[in-house]
């Protein structure tokens, strides 16, 4: 039998379980033109192209001297982990996009490079003697003292971007050696079947016990992660018109607390150790109270 | 403890001597009074029971008893007093000795009978009058703020949860902004444990996170700020408690509504009377006030609200005060327009972030913008992004412009990212993203920002490449013509400001422009980019920031993290 982290008789639970997606990717539409210049600058059509694999163990880097805090994931943006040295000051702050395939990892990439003011091209990692994944760039802080402030890469279908969060603080942590730390984990990774897409968590159930209910009722919400592959952390979205969040119940599941009429829909996602992401969603009707 | 307001023995001997030998009529106690609902757990509950002795000269001794069903429960009052035509009156706190050894405690909601008795002294003349007294326990559990119209009122946002690591969306519950009831383990909604009255929730005045308790949101007792258009009147459903606590830790009903009596409630505040159209109030039974109109301009404004009863047992011809009140206190926010947001609408973030809210009053106030207008606000927000004016010291959270020269490096974004998303709760949240920010990051956060605080026609607009003059990046100690330094000439690959009239003005928190006449040499001259022309003049944006034309994108209000 599977380990669940959660898992509710199906039965129980009559609301609506909706298509489970992989989670929601960046829109493109604004913005986008900025990246197709930097497509062009950049000359991705001379960057290598690697494969697809299943994405990177971010929650299983270590970085000499920090302590890797949670992995998170706002909104559409990258899964994040910041390291925090021996004060608990976070320091460095590692992103992590993996793409479909290769082609939305160096999308991502170029997004990153397309939002640098300064004039001219971001020098390659490369030039720096800091070689890192098919591609990397470097942002300098100050190259005469080897202050890194950033350096981003893409690795096949995984696009990194290792950040110290303050370069003007000593002890400067040796950049180079997290983004090559994060990349050879990416390298270690299994690749994935030609045209496959990489692993995401499977969320084999999200159910609310209840399609309809009350403004101010608690709605219990069945939720059951495969983890075979690795943990998943979850995070809850709650979007309107109705209103309400999501809470523990305080015996390991989860309960929707209502707080305004309306339909409410329940957004979970999950995001595996290798920062795939899966987005299921579940509505409950919330009548007034 | 006694409190006597009337008249004790304030006539001479000689008058008492002269008036005694003029009565005529017997002995009697005359208007014998007390309110015929109380709650001795309000404030300033002074439950005054009053009656007059006749005829006037000479003195009686008075008792006052409660009696239950015709069962004398202790006694609330016992004094010799002048038998005068100006009537006596107790002021009784409505807590009673079981016992002359026993500790006086509130008396349990219910049905009782105050008896005024009277002997008149020499002749032992007797008189007693009874009147009905309905403890009951009034109190506000629930205030939910309701619109005044379509688009008059907005939940506020948290994004915080405690000090729990990340981003937390939390709104506040439209159900009802207030919440004062009984927790886990606890009796009573209207009392705490040992009976004493469960005082008002203060205003929650954190910004990041809402209330928790452990590590769960705050579900019993809170009181979250409100949002209202300016100038709009607020409407406040307000639920009244059912049940309080005994002085033994026992439950008890609030024992209303009571036969042949009607009881309503009353409000006044620090902002003016509010007017309602309730006829009788009901434990658990939504009523719904309507207050005097808000500051028309953006602001927050801390009200005291005290809540009073009346009862009648006329059908509402004739009401009577309840003695006391009790006092809530509540805080508005006030918008200028309709909040706008990228994106959804729908999401849990969309609604005035609290912490947005208060950065920008401190802004507006430190500044001294109009707070009346959208122009002032956005005056406010763009210089107080910024900082480093007087007033405001520093940017928000102590940001600074990513360059090499200030520590950074080339102007990478660290907050906006490609999917046209800024993570505002990570700014606001000690810069966690980083010290650094870029255009983007200053751009997307103030488009949010003037949106979320009901500036309309907000939008970013992306600039093409372009070679500067002199320009004082955020954070920067000065003017600069070589901002990266020796790495890259003098300009940027783009860059990201705000608009709120298509383009035609800009707002930019990211930098300052040079207004001393030569913008292409140092030192330069604040020019605070807060609704400046796009071009036409000398002073035009594109003048003072470049040296040739530049080309423009608007885009939308940018997703929020």
């Amino acid at each position: 039998m599977k380990p669940f982290l959660r898992c509710v008789g199906a039965s129980l639970f009559g609301a609506l379980l909706l298509a489970q997606e992989p989670a929601r990717q960046a829109p493109q539409a604004v913005g986008a033109p900025a990246v197709q210049a930097a497509s062009k600058r950049y000359e991705t059509n001379a960057w290598p192209r690697g494969a697809v694999r299943a994405g990177v163990d971010l929650a299983a880097i270590v970085l000499p001297g920090f302590a890797g805090g949670a992995i998170e994931r706002l909104g559409p943006g990258p899964v994040q982990r910041f390291f925090a040295d021996a004060g608990r000051v976070d320091r460095v702050l590692v992103e992590v996009h993996v793409g479909d395939d290769v082609d939305a990892a160096q999308r991502h990439l170029l997004g990153w490079l397309a939002h640098v003011s300064s004039p001219g091209l971001v020098p390659t990692s490369a030039s720096a003697g800091i070689p890192l994944g098919d591609v990397g760039f470097i942002g300098w802080s100050k190259p005469s003292a080897n202050r890194i402030a950033w350096l981003a890469f893409v690795r096949d279908n995984v696009a990194v971007r290792v950040v110290c969060l303050d370069p003007s603080v000593d002890p400067h942590p040796d950049l180079a050696a997290c983004a090559q730390l994060v990349d050879a984990a990416v390298g270690r990774e299994a690749l994935v079947a030609a045209k496959a897409l990489p692993p995401r968590p499977d969320v084999t159930m999200f159910r609310a016990e209840r399609a309809t209910c009350r403004a101010g009722d608690k709605v219990p919400l069945a939720v059951g992660v495969d983890v075979a592959a690795g943990a998943a952390t979850l995070r809850f979205e709650v979007d309107g018109p109705g209103q309400g969040y999501v809470e523990g119940d305080g015996k390991g599941g989860h309960v929707l607390c209502t707080t305004g009429p309306g339909r409410v829909t329940v957004r979970l996602v999950a995001t595996g150790a290798r920062c795939t992401s899966t987005t299921t969603s579940v509505q409950v009707d919330v009548g007034p109270r | 403890m006694c409190h006597a307001l009337g008249v004790l023995g304030v006539m001479t001997f000689a008058a008492v001597t002269a008036q005694t030998s003029v009565a005529i009529a017997p002995f009697a106690i005359h208007g014998a009074h007390c309110p015929r609902v109380a709650d001795p757990k309000l404030d300033d509950a002074r439950i005054g029971l009053g009656l007059a002795l006749r005829p006037p000269g000479g003195f009686a001794t008075v008792t006052m008893t409660l009696l239950q069903q015709g069962v004398v429960l202790g006694r609330i009052w016992q004094g010799r007093i002048a038998c005068n035509a100006i009537p006596f009156e107790y002021a009784w706190d409505g807590r009673l000795a079981i016992a002359p050894s026993t500790q006086r405690k509130w008396v349990d909601t219910g049905s009782y009978e105050v008896q005024f008795e009277a002997v008149q002294d020499g002749t032992q003349a007797y008189s007693m009058q009874r009147r009905p007294l309905q403890i009951v326990r009034l109190g506000i559990t629930e205030v939910a703020a309701l619109p005044n119209g379509a688009n008059t009122e907005w939940q506020m946002v948290y994004f915080k949860r405690g000090t729990i690591a990340g981003t937390n969306f939390y709104a506040t519950p439209v159900l009802r902004e207030y919440l004062n009831v009984a927790d886990a383990g606890q009796v009573g909604d209207l009392d705490r444990n040992d009976g004493l009255p469960r005082a008002s929730v203060a205003i929650h005045t954190g910004t990041s996170s809402p209330l928790l308790e452990g590590t769960a949101y705050e579900d019993d007792a809170y009181n979250y700020p409100l949002c209202y258009l300016g100038g709009v009147q607020p409407r406040f459903e307000v639920r009244f408690g059912g049940n309080g606590t005994t002085m033994g830790g026992l439950p008890m009903g609030a024992k209303y509504p009571i036969p042949g009596v009607m009881l309503r409630a009353r409000l006044t505040s620090s902002l003016g009377p509010w007017t309602t159209n309730h006829v009788a109030i009901a434990p658990g039974v939504p009523v719904v006030f309507q207050g005097p109109p808000l500051p028309n301009r953006f602001a927050r404004t801390d009200a005291v609200l005290q809540w009073s009863f009346e009862c009648s047992t006329d059908g509402g011809a004739n009401w009577q005060a309840v003695p006391g009140h009790v006092r809530t206190q509540h805080r508005f926010v006030t918008v200028l327009g309709v909040p706008r947001f990228g994106g959804a609408t729908s999401t849990q973030y969309s609604g005035p972030w609290v912490e947005v809210v208060d950065h920008a009053l401190q802004w507006q106030q430190a500044i001294g913008t109009d707070p009346a207008t959208a122009a002032g606000l956005t005056e406010a927000v763009v210089k107080g992004f910024g900082g480093q004016v007087p007033g405001v010291p520093l940017p928000i959270e102590d940001v600074r412009y990513d360059t090499n020269i200030l520590g950074g490096d080339g102007g990478a974004s660290h907050y906006y990212d490609g999917s046209h998303s800024v993570a505002l709760s990570r700014l606001l949240d000690n810069h966690q993203n980083g010290l650094f920010v870029n255009c983007s990051d200053c751009a997307s956060s103030t488009a949010a920002m003037l949106g979320m605080l009901g500036v309309q026609g907000v939008q970013m607009n992306r600039l093409g490449s372009m070679s500067l003059r002199a320009i004082r990046g955020i954070g920067a100690p000065n003017y600069t013509l070589a901002l990266w330094g020796s790495t890259f000439s003098h300009g940027f690959s783009y860059h990201h400001v705000v608009t709120r009239t298509a383009g035609t003005t800009i707002c930019d928190a990211c930098l300052w422009v040079d207004e001393d006449g030569n913008p292409n040499a140092l030192p330069g001259t604040p020019g605070h980019n807060v609704d400046r022309p796009w071009s036409g003049s000398a002073t035009s944006y594109q003048s003072l920031l470049a040296w040739a034309p530049i080309s423009a994108t608007l885009e939308p209000l940018p997703l929020l993290q």
